[in-house]
């Protein structure tokens, strides 16, 4: 279990995070939304502790970042690496061996090519393969959909579901809140650095809804404004 | 529009500079300096340096005409702006090379800049498909498997002067190879991964650093082994001399290491550069220098791990 209490975060005046307090039970799967800029990457960013924050996360395992898989938005690669060596690199991190990548090699990507010839899909797939081969307990998955085809959409959903089934815990931000609604046990709305609204399955659809009026609001007005 | 492209290029430029810790004025006298000592030793070394000289002009053409980048380029200037934009920067990029031709009077190479210069502007040269250089560090991959493909070329080189430097008993020759090879090796620590790579690991500031010395200790052993060995059993009365290079090469190795993460994830800039070169220059200073910067590596590594 994953527990945050009065977490707050600013860059120089800036307050990007305030008032946060969440539980994360074992075996949850839970959705940060909201807009570019609310602060869903900072705020897992303070989670796995990759920055400084005010306030206290706890994990109930012991030290979370040791058996944390943090997918980033942007995973970040060095050109002349091949992606059965970024494999091989990210399970030495955490003494693990590599197993047999022709049997788990799930998304079928070219583990012997330099990820600089990997699409944007096949990289985030492979930092998806790179966490689930660590082993860990809980995930944060920092918009695991994001340039994937339709078809590794599934699987990245079918892992979700299965990560859940083995009572692993699971933090996913998304874009595509269909996806969320999918596998998701809470949805927490995010806006401008404090949670806006929370839900359980049956209020998903509200929140959606809720999500729509507030983003579009006026601006279809404004645009025929100047369309028209 | 194209002063407002080249002002924005100058404006990258300086911020390049400055990012590398040195005013960008000093950057534009330092590279001149770097550029007129590599002509000036290219042509009084290297038999036909003129045409080797076009040939670096024509690399630096052909990485401006790279096919992403002028997609790119094309998304933003349409028609004969975009042409002007490429032709422009090319004459920008064969100046220098021009220049010197011209003081060294060597006419035709003169020319055949100009002329790749325009021929650039038509082409795009698009990276081929690269092969996978196979490197004895994919166990333990990173640093050494990077850099080794970014520098086998020159590593072999330096295998080829060693062992015809230990054939032909020149003994100091061989032992400059050794240190040429680890120097190598300290520029494998240049590249700078991101916070999450060190993130990764579940180890403590001090373990971390181990392993990474470590590594590093091992992984230049095994490419310095092909010069070390050889001369081993032809200077066998010198081991004590190349053991003595060797401790100096692992010193320096380690230094690189922690020098690097006493300031990651930013770079290291010119005046940790300057503060190696001191050590280097006066050897019995890095044994006061290093525990300082071991603790500051520990303190900023605490941050991240």
């Amino acid at each position: 279990m994953i527990v945050i209490k009065q977490l707050a975060k600013s860059y120089g005046s800036r307050q990007v995070l305030q008032n946060i307090n969440l539980t994360f039970a074992q075996g949850g799967v839970y959705g940060i939304v909201g807009e570019n800029g609310a602060g869903k990457t900072t705020l897992f960013r303070c989670i796995a502790g990759l920055e400084s924050y005010e306030g206290t996360i706890t994990c109930s395992t012991g030290i979370l970042k040791n058996s944390l898989g943090y997918l980033p938005t942007e995973a970040f690669f060095f050109a002349h690496i091949t992606g059965r060596e970024y494999l091989q690199m990210l399970c030495n991190a955490r003494q693990k061996p590599l197993p047999d990548l022709q049997a788990s090699n799930i998304f079928e990507l070219p583990l012997d090519q330099y990820i600089s010839a990997y699409s944007t899909g096949m990289k985030k797939k492979l930092g998806i393969m790179a966490i689930l081969l660590q082993g860990n307990d809980y995930f944060i998955l920092d918009e695991p959909y994001n340039g994937v085809d339709i078809q590794s959409n599934l699987l990245i959903t079918e892992i979700i579901l299965k990560l859940k089934s083995l009572r692993k815990t699971i933090l996913i931000s998304s874009h595509i809140f269909s996806t969320l609604q999918d596998t998701c046990d809470e949805i927490y709305w995010l806006q401008t650095g404090s949670f806006l609204q929370k839900a359980t399955h049956e209020g998903f659809e509200a929140m959606g809804e809720a999500m729509k009026q507030n983003t579009i609001g006026d601006k279809m007005a404004r645009l025929d404004s100047f369309l028209c | 529009m194209l002063l407002e492209y080249a002002k924005l290029q100058f404006r990258i430029i300086n911020r390049a500079i400055d990012a590398f810790g040195l005013p960008p004025s000093w950057g534009y006298v330092l590279g001149l300096g770097l550029f007129v000592a590599f002509s000036g030793g290219l042509f009084a070394k290297v038999a036909y340096a003129e045409f080797v000289y076009v040939a670096v002009a024509c690399l630096w053409i052909a990485r401006l005409s790279e096919i992403k980048r002028n997609d790119f380029l094309q998304t933003c200037f349409v028609g004969k702006a975009y042409r002007r934009v490429r032709l422009f920067e090319n004459a920008i990029a064969v100046s220098p090379f021009a220049l010197f031709l011209l003081v060294q009077g060597a006419w035709i190479g003169f020319v055949l800049v100009w002329v790749a210069c325009v021929v650039g502007a038509f082409y795009r040269v698009r990276a081929g498909k690269q092969a996978i250089i196979p490197t004895p560090f994919g166990r333990v991959p990173f640093e050494f498997v990077i850099g080794f493909r970014g520098t086998f070329l020159f590593l072999f080189l330096l295998y080829g002067v060693g062992w015809t430097a230990t054939a032909v008993g020149n003994g100091e020759l061989a032992v400059l190879t050794i240190l040429l090879i680890f120097y190598l090796c300290l520029n494998y620590y240049n590249l700078l991964e991101s916070d999450y790579w060190v993130w990764s690991h579940n180890l403590t500031p001090r373990q971390f650093l181990h392993q990474k010395i470590r590594q590093a200790f091992l992984q230049s052993t095994c490419l310095v082994l092909p010069v070390c060995l050889p001369m081993l059993v032809v200077f066998f009365d010198y081991a004590g001399v190349i053991a003595l290079f060797l401790v100096l090469g692992y010193a320096f190795l380690a230094f690189a290491i922690i020098q690097k993460y006493t300031v990651f994830p930013e770079m290291v800039n010119v005046g940790h550069a300057l503060l190696m070169v001191i050590c280097i220059m006066f050897f019995p200073i890095l044994f006061i220098v290093l525990p300082t910067l071991y603790a500051r590596a520990l303190k900023n590594l605490a941050h991240i791990l």
